[in-house]
């Protein structure tokens, strides 16, 4: 842990400490799960730490680990456990109910919508970055979004801009 | 304002303290990444690698020298250390004629490891030895004393050691090896004589022998038991039932085995015969007790020739030099 990154500069215990809300937040936006997102945390800097090695620059870090978690999350639906158990129902409490209302309107999109959505308007990624982090279409992620999108709208029934 | 609300709700979120550090804690005890795992069965790999390369190195080597009929490496030892031109897996013959006739009778008391040299015909020197690997002389096939025909007649496990038909080699060992093995052996079979086991267990010779030590059964009985399987029974056998048979009429020279056309014994031990023209050419068999059954293999090779087969669970190597393939053949034919 002592270990200095290969261009960051960073030791790993600094690289976990400033890209955990992202991976915790982005985990829990994706299982929509305290224990889950804290169980895919948990693999996302284990994985880190094993492959740290490998990662050139704080670019690539974060990348790296947007692209990893998201792999993690999607094995939390794929485990057998989970097919087989009902996880419990949670609500996140927020100090105003426009900011319950935009959480749990984005929480009802489908994955690969709720994905997009978050990275874009919460990590303030470009759509670009999002293609190459996702490894896929920057038409893809256009497309992801608009529909995304639409869906909120329908959703929220509020005068919200999504700029 | 989506943006706005949305990125306030998220940062609302956060992680405990606890579930921070305890991260942070595992990723430091993490286990090492997998290629550095590995290193610890370098070792292990290492070894494999060097044994089942070997083994492959080794396999048509051994193969080869199976094929050839003798003790594969071990014959391959004795050439290198022998000196001989040709290595023995490639089927060459000795280049020269064999000589002695009882040429090792001392060596018998070399220890095991040593003995298997002393088994090939390849030796430049003592091209003919009497092989201390060979077979005991179990069975009796040239039995030269009367009182010893008779240990040669008994075909138990104990008894099959006891016979030492040789009068020569015996006197070779006696002066070499006061204490000797085939006494003990010889006082053996005449306990196993005197015991029960000996008369009617084993068919053939052997249990007519017995029979008519301890039971006294009449002749009649004893030539049936003896003609009944001599039919099935192979050269070997036949040699010792001829033995027994005739041991009290006439005395059994050297020259038992039936001499090629044209040859003449020069030399016979338990383990072998040489036999001579008056061309100079000389044929030593060699005698062990061998495995399966196998077919002869012949090579020929200016002039000399040489033969290895199993038959009747008798390993024969027979060598020739300046020998016709017709004489060999016959020996061969006597054999199988």
């Amino acid at each position: 842990m002592t270990d200095k990154g290969l261009c960051t500069g960073m030791t790993d215990e600094e690289i976990i400490r400033a890209h955990f809300d992202m991976v915790y937040r982005l985990a829990l936006s994706q299982t929509r799960n305290r224990a889950n997102a804290e169980d895919v945390t948990q693999e996302v800097f284990l994985r880190f730490v094993e492959n740290r090695r490998k990662l050139t620059s704080a670019e690539h870090i974060k990348a790296w680990l947007i692209r990893v978690t998201i792999n993690c999350s999607k094995s939390v639906f794929m485990n057998s456990w989970f097919k087989k158990t009902v996880p419990l129902t949670e609500e996140l409490t927020f100090d105003t109910p426009e900011k319950s209302e935009v959480y749990y309107a984005v929480q009802t999109l489908p994955s690969k919508y709720r994905t997009v959505i978050h990275l874009f308007y919460y990590e303030d990624m470009s759509v670009e970055e999002i293609s190459r982090c996702l490894s896929m279409n920057p038409s893809t992620v256009k497309s992801r979004l608009f529909r995304g999108r639409e869906m909120l709208r329908n959703e929220l029934k509020g005068g919200y801009d999504f700029v | 304002m989506f943006r706005k609300y949305y990125k306030e709700a998220n940062d609302s979120i956060k992680p405990s303290e606890d579930f921070v550090n305890s991260v942070i804690r595992d990723a430091k005890k993490h286990k090492p990444p997998l290629r550095a795992r590995y290193t610890q069965y370098a070792a292990v790999a290492a070894a494999a690698v060097v044994v089942v390369t070997g083994a492959v190195t080794a396999l048509p080597m051994l193969q080869k020298a199976q094929r050839d009929g003798g003790e594969g490496i071990v014959i391959e030892e004795r050439a290198m250390e022998s000196g001989s031109t040709a290595a023995p897996s490639q089927n060459a013959v000795p280049t020269s004629a064999p000589e002695t006739a009882v040429g090792n009778a001392g060596n018998t008391a070399q220890s095991p490891i040593q003995e298997p040299k002393q088994d090939t015909p390849n030796t430049s020197e003592n091209s003919y030895r009497v092989p201390d690997n060979a077979a005991p002389p179990k069975r009796d096939y040239f039995p030269t004393d009367e009182s010893e025909q008779y240990h040669g007649s008994n075909d138990t496990e104990e008894t099959e050691s006891a016979p030492q038909p040789n009068i020569q080699e015996n006197e070779m060992q006696n002066i070499d090896e006061p204490a000797q093995e085939p006494e003990v052996e010889k006082n053996s079979a005449e306990e196993n004589m005197d015991s029960d086991e000996g008369g009617g267990n084993s068919g053939g010779s052997s249990g007519g022998s017995n029979a008519k030590a301890i039971l006294g059964e009449s002749d009649e009985v004893i030539k049936q038991e003896n003609t009944a399987p001599e039919d099935m029974t192979p050269y070997s056998e036949k040699r010792d039932l001829s033995g027994i048979s005739e041991a009290d009429t006439e005395a059994i020279d050297d020259a038992d085995i039936p001499c090629p056309d044209g040859y003449y014994c020069i030399d016979a031990s338990p383990n072998g015969y040489t036999f001579k023209n008056d061309d100079g050419a000389v044929i030593s068999v060699t005698i062990n007790y061998g495995g399966a059954d196998r077919e002869p293999y012949i090579t020929e090779e200016d002039g000399s020739i040489y033969a290895v087969f199993t038959s009747f669970g008798l390993s024969v190597t027979i060598n020739a030099y300046g020998a016709d393939m017709a004489a060999v053949e016959e020996i061969i034919n006597q054999f199988r």
